[in-house]
């Protein structure tokens, strides 16, 4: 039982950490997108606040979901 | 003598009546898109593969804004500007990449100098009240659909709105919210979206228009704010 729960043990001591990393990888992607669907709205929107918010939504639902 | 003067007067009001009834359709394009601006060159150069990603994304756009129809619905008193339904793409990614922000219903009654936009935002549906237009009328003309057309513009914050109308149409209607011009407006070029005109049709019976009353009773420039946050 105690080897068990030592194998146990070591596979959740080694998978957590590299969860931790997928994770970790996974919102930085998101990050990443977010800040292009920024930079697209930015650029696209001629200066209007409105039509700034549109294209980086449009960009975030079309690329970052 | 006296009946066919009468007769006379009579078909001539007619005329005119029908005349401001009827229903123009618009087709749009998109021009000076990012891709094409002087940053995009910039960006062409910095970073080309963003850049690619935009001329797709901007291909694509001009693509699917062919198969747009743009109504104006009009009558001796109203008039209602709006994209014609198209259901299989009803608020998917495509038609939201055609339609672009400036979508909706604009509604204007020249009666009670009412200029409407109703939209359809993130948090519900707004009707934005539009302000009058301080258009400056130029020499330039252009026959557009047959008629000749004067063009006429406005200056707002860098950016330039121009409008071609035809003072052969006698009614001051015109796309996105853009009107009062001494003549029917048949070419829009506004946030680089350019409107022109396709078809005309005169009715003998009154358009109806169906008012917008739904939503939200805002400003064009409060509307503006909550985006600004």
């Amino acid at each position: 039982m105690k080897k068990i729960i030592l194998a146990v043990g070591v596979v959740c001591f080694f998978s957590f950490p590299m969860e931790g990393q997928e994770d970790l990888k996974k919102i930085d992607e998101e990050q990443d997108c977010l800040e292009r669907a920024w930079d697209y709205g930015t650029r696209h929107g001629r200066g209007n606040s409105y039509s700034e918010w549109y294209w980086t939504n449009y960009y975030y639902e079309r690329n970052c979901i | 003598m006296k009946k066919i003067k009468f007769i006379l007067i009579l078909l001539f009001f007619g005329v005119c009546e029908a005349q401001t009834n009827g229903c123009a359709i618009y087709d749009k394009e998109w021009i000076n898109l990012f891709s094409d601006s002087a940053e995009g060159r910039k960006l062409k150069n910095n970073d080309p593969k963003t850049y690619q990603e935009y001329k797709e994304i901007e291909q694509e756009q001009r693509e699917l804004t062919k198969e747009l129809k743009y109504i104006l619905e009009f009558n001796r008193k109203e008039s209602l500007f709006f994209l014609e339904d198209i259901m299989d793409k009803d608020n998917s990614p495509s038609l939201q990449l055609a339609a672009g922000p400036f979508q909706g219903v604009y509604y204007q009654n020249i009666e009670t100098n009412k200029n409407l936009w109703q939209l359809d935002s993130y948090d519900g549906r707004y009707l934005i009240r539009l302000d009058k237009n301080n258009w400056k009328l130029e020499k330039e003309t252009e026959v557009i659909y047959g008629y000749t057309c004067y063009k006429a513009t406005i200056k707002n914050n860098g950016e330039v709105v121009e409008a071609w109308y035809s003072p052969e149409i006698p009614l001051n209607y015109g796309p996105m919210g853009y009107n009062g011009l001494p003549g029917m407006i048949l070419r829009l070029t506004v946030r680089g979206e350019k409107f022109t005109i396709r078809e005309l049709n005169f009715l003998k019976k009154t358009q109806n228009i169906k008012v917008p009353r739904q939503g939200k009773k805002i400003t064009f420039q409060e509307f503006q704010q909550k985006f600004e946050k």
